[in-house]
């Protein structure tokens, strides 16, 4: 007599429920602990998705710093640890185990001296401060504009900031995935996961000219997170700005305003555009960044349409008198001056920022800011 | 039944669920995707992982095929001891933006057609000269968009010392050399790859190679080395002075296209007049009337059809006069210095604006 193996009807519908059940309690886990990549996730008002790496941020002496030197007084990495240390360190951003991008402005197959992409000392100094500060990982990325290795070879980032211990990734298609912003302009949009899959993200953009937008720095550097057709993008290009702003909120942002591109940008070309300025700006506030930085070039704000869209979205304030700001100036002669900027609210933040912005550039100017 | 196997799955599941995403890592050269580049290196060059390139080789040159389009008036012979190096990179207008990104506006808004650069190396040194073609539809379009490089945000005539006569007229600055022949823009950079540059040799080296470079692209460009004339009264205009603008004309909207002249006087006041040329009276009112803002006051007794004084947002005082179907504004220096140049008071202003239209519109 055999005995038949089979499972009874009974069994089979028992064994079905407990495994639907196993699946059930599986998917309902995680859904609930899903890391999405390391960034909080959340909507924005107005619906819009956000990238926040912002953290938590226990505060220091000042959120908004220029560090800024007579010509070939200092350096640049000199000038990005002083205005990061006038912040409180970059222990206040960053945390043991972070994984950390880096986000300069490498879209042009251009040479430090043409200003076009960030300075590969400011990048590389960056670099140090954040594997100083415990970040298990450093990338420095950006989706060029013109073909990514002439830019990273030629801008002199790939080699600086691979030789100080980051880790520099080149972009390629699959590493692009479709996401939905949700922007007024910006809606589903190819994004560069590099930089988005992160703990913290630093945008490092570097102030210059932009026939377009008049003038480009933190905000607009965020064009280079995204792939696709570009011509959608300059439809609007104010709004497509706020977009991305609004997508992207970074750990900090340190503007890099060595060496300036005053016309014929953002390309550039002729080293007679640009200028030596010696200057870094540091905040946690992107919108104040180019508030400020756009002086620079003698620039506006209110010129500057995106700057009023991020400040009218909370994104950040054009008044950066708010944000506790320093001045650190390092004179040819070995003197340092450190000041906490008492701008008195009736002044016009614009003259004050155009006073700061030339102090080293053109020594007749008379300086406005009251320390 | 023991209920191990279906908890076991269960947790399983969830830590598959949980599992961060892993930090993308940059694959080794070997393995890396190798992104196009005209220097001939890859990251497969690289010694360890996500290295650069450990040298700019000269790439061999591009094959003859791919000169074409705007390409076929780049230069193909060694030149100063430069010899083309990698791809030429090609655009049409239309899809300028992959390459300039929002520079391309700036470019189509004067029709640009089609666009070509590639680079050129110097065997035993890191100097790369890049040329850069940009055709139009017509030259009038490559002449404004040249124009532009002269007077964004300077005052053209502070230029003068780097005017080179290639083509219809360019400029040499210490790295760029920038010139407009027929429907050709053409653009000329010398950079150094060395992480610590000489500037003092790169400059020395763009005086020899950058000259070189661009007379060999205005040779393959068939034409006259005239520009598209400007209907500008001459009399004190300046070197570079003459400018087409293809909207917008002193920032005021939806003006049309127009020129602007760049003036100064003997005792070295500087203005600028703006001429706007419309298809009919009609037509020529409307574009004057973009301009009568708020406070805008009649200036009685000129020869124009009207003409009147007002305050532009971003150059001050000026004076709008029409006849018939021209449009003429004088305004201030828009020289951004400090101290600001001196300019004419309303009066001259208005003679400014009335002497253009009679060389436009002669008075009937």
């Amino acid at each position: 007599m055999t005995v038949d193996q089979r499972p009874s009807r009974r069994e089979i519908v028992t064994r079905s429920a407990y495994a639907a059940g196993a699946l059930a309690a599986s998917a309902l886990v995680a859904r609930r602990f899903y890391d999405q990549g390391g960034w909080q996730t959340r909507l924005a008002a107005g619906r819009r998705e956000v990238r926040d790496f912002r953290g938590r941020d226990p505060g220091g002496p000042s959120d908004f710093v220029v560090a800024h030197s007579e010509i070939d007084a200092s350096t640049p990495t000199a000038l990005v640890r002083r205005a990061v240390e006038a912040m409180g360190g970059m222990r206040r951003f960053i945390s043991n185990g972070d994984r950390v991008v880096i986000k300069p402005n490498i879209g042009w197959d251009r040479t430090p001296l043409q200003a076009a992409n960030s300075n590969p000392e400011v990048v590389a100094a960056i670099v140090e401060l954040v594997r100083a500060a415990g970040a298990s990982d450093v990338v420095v990325t950006d989706a060029s504009c013109n073909d990514p290795a002439r830019c990273f070879q030629r801008s002199g980032i790939w080699t600086r900031a691979h030789r100080v211990g980051a880790r520099v990734v080149l972009p390629a298609d699959h590493r692009f995935r479709t996401m939905r912003l949700r922007g007024e302009i910006l809606d589903e949009w190819p994004v560069y996961r590099t930089l988005v899959e992160a703990d913290k993200v630093i945008n490092v953009p570097v102030a210059k000219h932009h026939n377009l937008a008049k003038y480009t720095a933190a905000m607009k550097n965020w064009y280079g997170v995204l792939g696709g057709r570009r011509n959608r993008l300059h439809q609007s290009i104010d709004v497509s700005v706020a977009d991305l702003a609004t997508f992207m909120r970074p750990t900090l942002t340190i503007v890099d305003g060595i060496r300036v591109l005053l016309r014929n940008g953002p390309q550039g070309g002729n080293v007679d555009d640009t200028r030596r300025m010696d200057t870094i700006i540091a905040t946690v506030d992107q919108v104040a960044a180019d508030a400020f930085g756009c002086t620079l070039i003698g620039q506006r704000p209110e010129n500057l349409p995106y700057l009023r869209m991020g400040q009218e979205r909370g994104i950040g304030t054009a008044d950066w008198r708010t944000l506790r700001p320093r001045e650190l100036a390092l004179y040819a002669d070995g003197r340092e001056e450190h000041h906490a900027l008492l701008v008195p609210l009736d002044t016009d933040p614009v003259d004050a920022a155009f006073a700061l912005s030339q102090h080293f550039v053109d020594q007749a100017t008379t300086r406005v800011v009251l320390a | 039944m023991s209920m191990a196997r279906p908890i076991t799955v269960a947790l399983i599941l969830a830590l598959a669920g949980c599992k961060r995403t892993p930090p993308e890592s940059t694959p080794p050269p070997s393995q890396q995707e190798p992104p196009r580049s005209n220097t001939g290196a890859t990251p497969a060059d690289a010694a360890s992982a996500n290295a650069p390139p450990s040298d700019t080789a000269l790439a061999p040159p591009a094959a003859a095929a791919e000169f074409r389009a705007a390409g076929r008036v780049l230069p193909r012979a060694e030149t100063a001891g430069f010899r083309q190096s990698g791809v030429v990179i090609h655009s049409t207008g239309a899809n300028l933006f992959q390459q300039i990104d929002g520079d391309a506006v700036s470019y189509q808004n004067y029709g640009v057609r089609d666009y070509a650069k590639t680079d050129y190396r110097k065997p035993g040194t890191k100097l790369v000269a890049t040329v850069s073609i940009y055709e139009f539809e017509a030259p009038l379009g490559a002449y404004g968009r040249y124009s532009m490089h002269l007077s964004s945000g300077r005052d053209p005539a502070s230029l003068e010392p780097q005017a080179v006569r290639i083509g219809a007229g360019g400029f040499q600055g210490r790295t760029q050399l920038v010139f407009v022949k027929e429907s050709f823009l053409v653009q000329v950079d010398l950079a150094d790859e060395n992480e610590d540059v000489n500037e003092s040799a790169l400059f020395a080296a763009a005086r020899e190679i950058l000259p070189a470079l661009a007379r060999a692209a205005a040779a393959s460009i068939p034409g006259s080395d005239n520009a598209p004339p400007a209907p500008l009264v001459a009399d004190n205009l300046v070197w570079g002075g003459a400018s087409y603008v293809s909207q917008n004309v002193l920032d005021v909207e939806n003006s049309g296209a127009g020129w602007i002249g760049w003036y100064r006087t003997a005792d070295n006041k500087r203005y600028r007049v703006a001429l706007l040329t419309a298809a009919n009276d009609n037509n020529a009112r409307a574009a004057a009337n973009r301009y009568r803002l708020r406070a805008a006051s009649a200036i009685a007794g000129t020869s124009a059809d009207e003409a009147f004084a007002v305050t532009l947002p971003t150059h001050g005082e000026s004076v709008v006069a029409r006849r018939g179907a021209f449009v003429a504004i004088a305004t201030g220096s828009g020289i951004d210095a400090s101290p600001a140049p001196s300019t004419l008071d309303r009066a001259a202003l208005t003679a400014a604006a009335i002497a253009q239209l009679d060389r436009s519109a002669p008075r009937r």
